[in-house]
């Protein structure tokens, strides 16, 4: 789990020191990352004095036992870690968010990724279709990656010339992603077909960005899950808020009689998950979505590519191997889903300094999206866009203002105390924190 | 079983029944109506008897009682108490022969509250007053036997809720059977004070008084007289005796959480929840069938949903004769008779958890249909249901119709009409009260045979220990050492 952070904390230039016990493991990470890793059991007081935990500013405890990381955090709060983060799988576990602040436990973040996954697959399903999607000032602006298609309305001109003949700004091309290559848009830049546009885009005003980019937006409401894993059954409990009706199989019979136990709604199936006659049986032709969930990345895989070869409109997949997300698009999957990544983003918004409110990173480019707010000291409050000189490869996506969301013009302006959505650039994401101080 | 263990427990219930007719000697006293000596005669006579029995028996020292002592304490006890209960009658000579006065006791103490007597005004009050607290006794006896007791030897519908749920478990409101049924009396004698009181408000005397509430908060239906609680012609008394008949349908168990701070708990049971609906949909049937013959009035709804919460929480008092209604409606009154009241109440019958489980049995087979490999759990309240209490439910009603069944033909070859005989059997084992035809709620059981008075009375205390805790004791296993 904490490798991929490893990794990117390490490349943003922090110190990382990685505890695993296991001895393989240990070794690969120590080859592949330029991080040091201490081998041992990370609730141990001794191992982490070993680690150095009296000089580290942040500790996050990762590993897949929920009281282990709890008391890491116990152990990290006693030699006055700043900032500790633990990840909670078991939702009892989760209740212990609201003792924080009375108790001290020592924990300042429960993380829990599988939720935090099932959370993302769930907007992805308000945005079908989409590689990415985030939620920025407080749900009202979302940001989405669409491909680009041949007769696109949006491949017709160039951005600038474009946007001068929209009626009102609803959306806005923040990041392309073209032959694999991250392109900073501008003015000039012209949408190609084949193209990943990473559009923000007001709510409620999805319909219009899809029609920019060629695609019909479908509502989703029926979908089909294969497996069930933690992600499956939190995805599942949360269509079944969404009044959306889900049919989920399970090749497992106790643990298919225990989701039938533990969810109302959902249809639960069961049967081997790879059985397509199952699939035409239980309807796959009226689902709109195909979400292939099991423990088993090669199975999530081949499923998604069986059922985007029988059209179901979008497939979703859980990879946990990282080196399979290339491939993803290849074999028809719309987009993959892990739980590793998905608490990225969630943990980079607490190690970056400064007033960071939610980050997103995107699958397959280099664009960070982040929401700052925008404090006094702060050097571009006042004037209008268009006088004011933003670092290159630096774009204002959306403001918030009190409850009202925006896309800004030229004319635009933005005031203290405003958050403000930014696109920044691989190169420019010192320059956009000096930005907002 | 250990027969003399069981004797000497059982020989203890008799001599508290003993030990409870001075409470209607003291009402004896107070109107001088002449019935104290013969009641007096019954108590020693009950107390003795129950001395002896206890003293035969072994002492209640040595060892725990096991599963089946503990069927055979709950079925005798009840025999015996309805044989104890029945002295009063026999000794003072209002009921003379002997297997009526047996059927009068069994209906008071099972709730039931049939009865064999066409004139209940002329009866001295020290009877009457016993008759209705027959049904106080009774009502006591229900609410520990069903949560405290039935669910420890795996029977009654109390026992659903202590399938896997976690933590504290509902119906066990405390660790020892002792200290549950203290709790559980507690919240009955703070329901029958309270209904005690509003009742001497809305303008009865306090004999009226505590006789209907008697019967009110037992659910079983005995009046002090002819007319009901028609004879109050009164919508207030109405209303307050709709609701607490009502009240005490619904689980002791959860008043008691309610009470103890947890009010939520009554909006979190779906057992309830299904119940209430039952009750507003009834009404609804019942109050608009009749409009073909009557204007639309209050009295109409009045009487309509009084009928329908009399006979859903098994009480069986009247307002109205529902013979004279439309055949819907009176169909609708049968239907809710085998409904019965919620698990763990005062209230007979199938108990609402049964047949609202049942109802999602049936959804969940038709399902299976439809999907031959998905996967279907019956839950109650979001907790599963496991596939052996269903099992045991579909058992139990099957148990229950062949025994319906089968006292239908009995009372047939007696010469009972069939309508009688089948609606007659139905409200005795559901423990309700007033059937159709020639026992309708105007009219009485004197009119059965004497064999079919004793079916009817076994019946009667079958239906009440719901059904397994007395058929068990004709199982030659049984009685096996």
């Amino acid at each position: 789990m904490g490798s991929q952070l490893a990794d990117r904390l390490s490349k943003e230039n922090h110190d990382v020191t990685v505890i695993e016990s296991d001895k393989e493991r240990m070794i690969a990470l120590q080859d592949e990352l330029d991080i040091l890793v201490v081998r041992g059991n990370g609730a141990s007081p001794r191992v982490l004095e070993e680690a150095g935990i009296d000089h580290c500013d942040l500790m996050m405890a990762l590993t897949n036992i929920d009281e282990i990381n709890i008391v890491a955090c116990l152990t990290a709060c006693r030699h006055e870690v700043p900032f500790k983060i633990a990840r909670v799988s078991n939702v009892d576990y989760s209740r212990l968010d609201n003792w924080l602040g009375d108790y001290n436990l020592g924990v300042d973040l429960l993380v829990n990724p599988e939720f935090e996954c099932a959370l993302q697959i769930r907007n992805l399903l308000g945005a079908p279709g989409s590689s990415d999607v985030a939620e920025f000032g407080g749900g009202q602006a979302l940001l989405i990656g669409l491909e680009v298609q041949e007769n696109a309305s949006g491949a017709a001109d160039t951005l600038a010339e474009l946007n001068l003949k929209m009626e009102r700004n609803d959306f806005l091309v923040g990041a392309v992603t073209r032959d694999g290559r991250t392109v900073a848009p501008t003015g000039q830049t012209r949408l190609e077909p084949g193209d990943q546009a990473f559009l923000i885009c007001l709510r409620d005003r999805l319909d219009q960005a899809y029609k920019f980019c060629g695609l019909q937006r479908r509502q989703v409401n029926r979908v089909m899950v294969l497996g069930g894993s933690k992600v499956a059954i939190y995805v599942c409990k949360m269509l079944e808020r969404m009044k959306i009706a889900a049919t989920l199989i399970e090749n497992d019979e106790e643990r298919a009689e225990q989701l039938a136990e533990e969810l109302d709604e959902t249809l639960v199936i069961h049967g081997e998950p790879a059985n397509v006659e199952l699939w035409d049986m239980e309807g796959l032709e009226e689902t709109d979505a195909f979400l292939a969930l099991t423990r088993d990345d090669e199975e999530n895989l081949l499923s998604g590519l069986i059922a985007s070869s029988r059209e179901a409109p979008v497939v979703i997949a859980l990879l946990e191997k990282l080196n399979y997300v290339p491939l993803v698009n290849k074999v028809g999957v719309n987009t993959a889903v892990s739980s590793r990544l998905a608490i990225v983003d969630t943990i980079l918004k607490y190690v970056r300094r400064g007033n960071i409110l939610s980050l997103a990173t995107l699958k397959g480019n280099e664009t960070e999206i982040i929401e700052f707010i925008a404090t006094e000291k702060c050097r571009i409050l006042g004037k209008p866009l268009k006088d004011v000189s933003l670092p290159a490869g630096v774009l204002l996506g959306a403001v918030c203002r009190g409850r009202e969301v925006f896309i800004p013009t030229g004319y635009s302006q933005v005031r203290e105390g405003d958050r403000v959505v930014v696109f920044a650039g691989p190169t420019s994401r010192k320059r956009v924190e000096a930005l907002f101080p | 079983m250990r027969f003399r263990r069981v004797l000497s427990l059982v020989g203890l219930v008799v001599f508290f029944m003993g030990a409870a007719m001075f409470c209607s000697v003291a009402v004896a006293l107070i109107y001088r109506d002449g019935s104290a000596a013969s009641i007096v005669y019954s108590a020693l006579l009950a107390m003795a008897v129950g001395l002896v029995l206890f003293r035969q028996g072994s002492s209640l020292k040595g060892g725990d009682l096991s599963l089946k002592d503990g069927f055979g304490i709950v079925g005798f006890s009840w025999l015996a108490a309805s044989l104890a209960g029945a002295l009063p009658f026999v000794i003072s000579g209002w009921i003379p022969k002997f297997p009526l006065a047996f059927f009068e006791a069994a209906s008071g103490l099972t709730t039931t509250g049939s009865t064999i007597l066409s004139d209940i005004e002329e009866l001295p009050k020290g009877i009457l007053f016993w008759r209705s607290f027959l049904h106080w006794l009774g009502g006591m006896g229900i609410i520990v036997l069903s949560v405290a007791i039935l669910p420890y030897l795996g029977l009654g519908g109390m026992q659903l809720y202590k399938a896997e749920a976690p933590g504290p478990t509902k119906d066990k409101l405390q660790p020892r059977i002792q200290q549950t049924a203290k709790l559980l009396w507690g919240v009955y004698l703070l329901i029958s004070a309270l209904c005690f009181s509003l009742l001497m408000l809305a303008g009865m005397d306090w004999f009226d008084s505590a006789c209907h509430m008697f019967s009110t908060v037992a659910t079983a239906g005995f009046s002090t007289y002819n007319a009901s609680i028609g004879h109050f012609n009164s919508p207030l008394i109405e209303y307050i005796i709709i609701f607490f008949m009502f009240l005490c349908a619904v689980s002791f168990a959860l008043h008691y959480r309610a009470l103890s701070g947890s009010p939520r708990a009554y909006l979190q049971t779906s057992e309830l929840r299904f119940f209430v609906t039952l009750i507003l949909a009834a009404t609804a049937v019942v109050y608009f069938s009749r409009l073909g013959e009557q204007a639309p009035s209050e009295q109409n709804f009045r009487e309509s949903l009084f009928q329908v919460v009399s006979i859903i929480s098994t009480t069986g008092f009247g307002t109205a004769d529902f013979e004279q209604w439309r055949p819907a409606a009176q169909l609708v009154l049968l239907a809710l008779m085998v409904v019965g009241g919620c698990a763990g109440s005062t209230g007979g019958g199938m108990k609402a958890v049964r047949i609202w489980l049942m109802w999602k049995y049936l959804k969940v087979t038709l399902y299976q249909q439809l999907h031959p490999s998905g996967v279907f759990v019956v839950k109650l309240d979001g907790v599963r249901v496991k596939r052996e209490v269903i099992q045991n439910i579909l058992g139990f009603i099957l148990v229950c119709v062949f025994l319906w069944g089968l006292a239908v033909f009995l009372l047939t070859l007696f010469g009972v009409d069939i309508l009688t005989a089948a609606t007659a059997a139905l409200s005795s084992i559901c423990n309700i009260g007033p059937a159709l035809g020639e026992v309708g709620p105007s009219e009485n059981f004197s009119v059965i045979p004497t064999p079919g008075i004793w079916v009817l009375s076994f019946l009667m205390i079958m239906g009440r220990l719901e059904v397994f805790a007395i058929l068990i004791l004709f199982l030659p296993q049984t009685w096996r050492r």
